[in-house]
């Protein structure tokens, strides 16, 4: 009776050590489990533009292309010398080890569960990369993916071409030469602080009294008058209409709320007139005529 | 006054490779400069109804990029760029692409789409927006585009 009590202790024991070995093993399961759930939605994405993919690139006959390039790499291992096989030799009790390693029970386990998830996740429409992420960024697990997954580019980066790091420097020192300009760039929009009439305002001709710009344009946007848009519609051969006059106030009212004189866009957007019919009303260059009979500054930009 | 003329062709459709083309024809109509654009091969997603607000940035092998081309080479990175992008066009107050097109298009500027690549990529007229005044062949662009300086990107 004693006897059989230690044997059933001793089993007890036995067992204990036996169900900690196997919560051990869940829980490594569980983790890489876990790791894979989170990859799911991105492999399932990845996987359906593969296959649309595929499908595109048979129609093209890519494939065949792809035949023919086996005659390559038939070359390429062709081309193996007896030391490159020497070489392999030697590595090889390495490369053994790790695919021991990767089929050991915890991880074939792990490839099985992978294979059922993966028919649950092949019937859910993917999502886009945007609802993913915002879903993602929310989720624990993801967020721990997400670390394994950079912990991993860190490596990869780490064993990279140094080269690359140098590139980076030297990235960051023109970044940092790019930001000490930045502030000296004007203000996008501001009406010029007249720098011309800081230093030494020069009036390359007049026109209605009013002194004008190398460029034909008012010197001093304050001087305007009517008489001097009518002139300078004239010279420009344009007849002034009302529509003509709402697009000059617009324009004159724009450059004095400190936006500058505006562009077409801005101009057909906040006066209300289609950009063809500017083109009607001021031939060519809608924006620099207006803001030239408007007696404002030339306008700036690209648009 | 002189007629000056120039004729873009847009041959990629990425949004970094069709904007500035789109830029160029803007300000020469501004300048009161004749435009003619042709767009083929990849650049007719810039005018193509399904691709046009989508177009995207690829960051990969841009020496230029901050990003490392590991990390550009990710699923969905594209998408991403471009949305940045979109961004920074958006607070410098330039329209998306569409609107430049029908800006270009308002402004007398001149949209056609290049007959080979539709039939590469089984386009037909109906798949382009509405601003494309024409389908061409190669000999028909160097008809529309004579006098014109020509500026392929």
């Amino acid at each position: 009776m004693a006897e059989s009590r230690e044997d059933i202790a001793r089993l007890e024991q036995k067992l204990d050590a036996l169900s900690a070995q196997v919560q051990d093993l869940h829980r490594t399961q569980q983790m890489l489990a876990s790791l894979y759930e989170d990859m799911v939605p991105v492999a399932t994405t990845a996987l359906h533009s593969a296959s649309v993919r595929l499908a595109e690139l048979e129609q093209k006959g890519y494939f065949d292309f792809a035949k023919e390039s086996m005659h390559v790499l038939d070359e390429v291992v062709q081309g193996f010398s007896p030391d490159d096989v020497h070489a392999l030799a030697e590595n090889i009790v390495g490369i053994l080890g790790a695919v021991k390693r990767a089929t050991q029970p915890e991880v074939l386990a792990f490839a099985e569960h992978t294979a059922d998830v993966l028919e649950g996740e092949a019937a859910r429409k993917p999502k886009g990369i945007v609802s993913m992420l915002r879903q993602g960024t929310k989720d624990e697990n993801v967020r721990r993916g997400l670390a394994v997954a950079f912990e991993a580019l860190r490596q990869v980066g780490k064993a990279a071409n140094p080269a690359l790091r140098v590139r980076h420097r030297s990235f960051g020192a023109a970044l940092a030469a790019h930001e000490v300009h930045a502030p000296a760039a004007p203000a996008a929009g501001a009406p010029e602080p007249a720098p011309a009439a800081a230093s030494a305002p020069v009036a390359a001709a007049t026109l209605a009294g009013l002194d004008l710009d190398a460029e034909g344009f008012l010197l001093t946007p304050e001087d305007w008058t009517e008489a001097f848009a009518e002139q300078a519609a004239a010279e420009a051969g344009v007849t002034l209409t009302q529509t003509h006059w709402d697009v000059l106030r617009f324009v004159r009212a724009e450059y004095f709320a400190a936006h500058g004189a505006p562009n077409i866009r801005r101009i057909t957007v906040g006066a209300g007139i289609p950009t063809k019919d500017l083109f009607a009303l001021f031939p060519r260059a809608p924006a620099k005529t207006a803001a030239r009979l408007a007696g404002v500054k030339k306008p700036v930009g690209c648009i | 006054m002189s007629t000056r003329k120039v004729a873009i062709i847009v041959s990629k459709g990425g949004m970094d490779e069709v904007y500035p083309s789109l830029i160029l024809a803007s300000g020469a109509r501004q300048s009161g400069i004749d435009v003619a654009m042709f767009f083929t091969f990849y650049g007719l997603d810039a005018i193509t109804e399904d691709k046009v607000d989508h177009l995207h940035v690829n960051m990969t092998g841009n020496a230029s990029s901050p990003m490392p081309t590991v990390v550009a080479g990710l699923p969905g990175m594209e998408a991403v760029a471009a949305k940045m992008m979109k961004k920074q066009l958006d607070d410098l107050e330039i329209p998306p692409v569409r609107e430049m097109i029908e800006m270009i298009a308002d402004m007398g500027g001149e949209v056609y789409a290049c007959e080979l690549a539709m039939k590469m990529f089984k386009l037909e007229r109906d798949d382009l927006i509405r601003q494309v005044k024409g389908v061409l062949t190669v000999g028909d662009f160097y008809g529309v585009s004579e006098g014109a300086q020509i500026i392929y990107t």
